[in-house]
């Protein structure tokens, strides 16, 4: 078991960094977050005879604090969050650029025109309205890089219904920064 | 850039179906990411697209606080030191 402990240990502490940014995007808050991701670590700590040697230590955090956000922290919510397709359904997975494209008269250079223009709340913004849902699909496997399995493991879920909530979450992350760019006036609105 | 509508290529297509997956590198073959990669260089339309896909997502990534706050840090340490 020690050699379990000094494993843990030696491979965990180094993924807090990340573990943190994850936290604080799915609780929304520095505090909860913090307390998601001690709490995170202490069952995992609690139940390290469980976590198999050899296997995906990464995942199997990530699936402890996604069960742990989702069982302690999210229920003192008052309803559960519902998701509603049809809106997003019909935008397409680049429907942000495809809008740029469209919309301006001239041609400018996305990139630097408007992904360089978003602030960083913008963006935080984005991420925070995806459903729950779909926000942790986009965090695992988008931003933290885990691969197809990972990311199922970590959620719980088969591949494939993390293949589906990628594709809704990207579609409303893609629409909501359009909406942002189109505010903060970086894409011309022609309609 | 330009206004041509990258999707409207079969070609395309398929290119962009694994846009995604190329762009999180996990989990394409070293052979579909050349594919992926030598597409994106010949298809302006599909580079620039996938080009503004990336900075989005390096964008979300770096958007928000990535460091872990010290005091969390002992919190875990201390947590871990624990019998």
């Amino acid at each position: 078991m020690t050699d379990a402990r000094d494993e843990f240990k030696a491979k965990a502490l180094p993924l807090l960094d990340e573990l943190y940014g994850v936290a604080l995007r799915m609780a929304r808050n520095p505090q909860t977050a913090e307390d998601l991701v001690a709490e995170s670590y202490a069952r995992a700590w609690q139940n390290l005879d469980k976590f198999q040697p050899g296997t995906n230590l990464r995942a199997w955090l990530y699936r402890i604090m996604t069960n742990t956000f989702i069982n302690e922290f999210r229920k003192k919510r008052r309803e559960p969050e519902k998701v509603s397709m049809d809106a997003y359904d019909r935008v397409d997975d680049f429907h942000f650029f495809h809008k740029i494209a469209a919309e301006s008269a001239t041609a400018p250079d996305p990139v630097k025109d408007v992904v360089a223009r978003l602030t960083n709340d913008d963006f935080q913004k984005a991420l925070e309205t995806l459903p729950e849902e779909y926000r942790a699909a986009v965090l695992l496997y988008d931003l933290q890089g885990l691969s197809y399995d990972e990311t199922a493991q970590a959620l719980d879920v088969p591949v494939g219904t993390v293949r589906s909530r990628l594709a809704r979450g990207r579609r409303r992350l893609q629409e909501g920064l359009y909406r942002h760019a189109r505010d903060a006036g970086l894409v011309e609105v022609t309609s | 850039m330009t206004k041509e509508n990258p999707m409207s290529h079969p070609c395309c297509q398929e290119i962009l179906d694994r846009l995604h997956d190329y762009l999180n590198r996990r989990d394409l073959s070293a052979a579909d990411r050349d594919t992926v990669r030598k597409h994106l260089t010949d298809c302006p339309p599909c580079g620039d697209l996938a080009a503004f896909e990336e900075a989005l997502l390096d964008r979300l990534r770096a958007s928000a606080p990535c460091a872990c706050p010290e005091r969390l840090r002992a919190r875990v340490r201390a947590l871990l030191d624990q019998p």
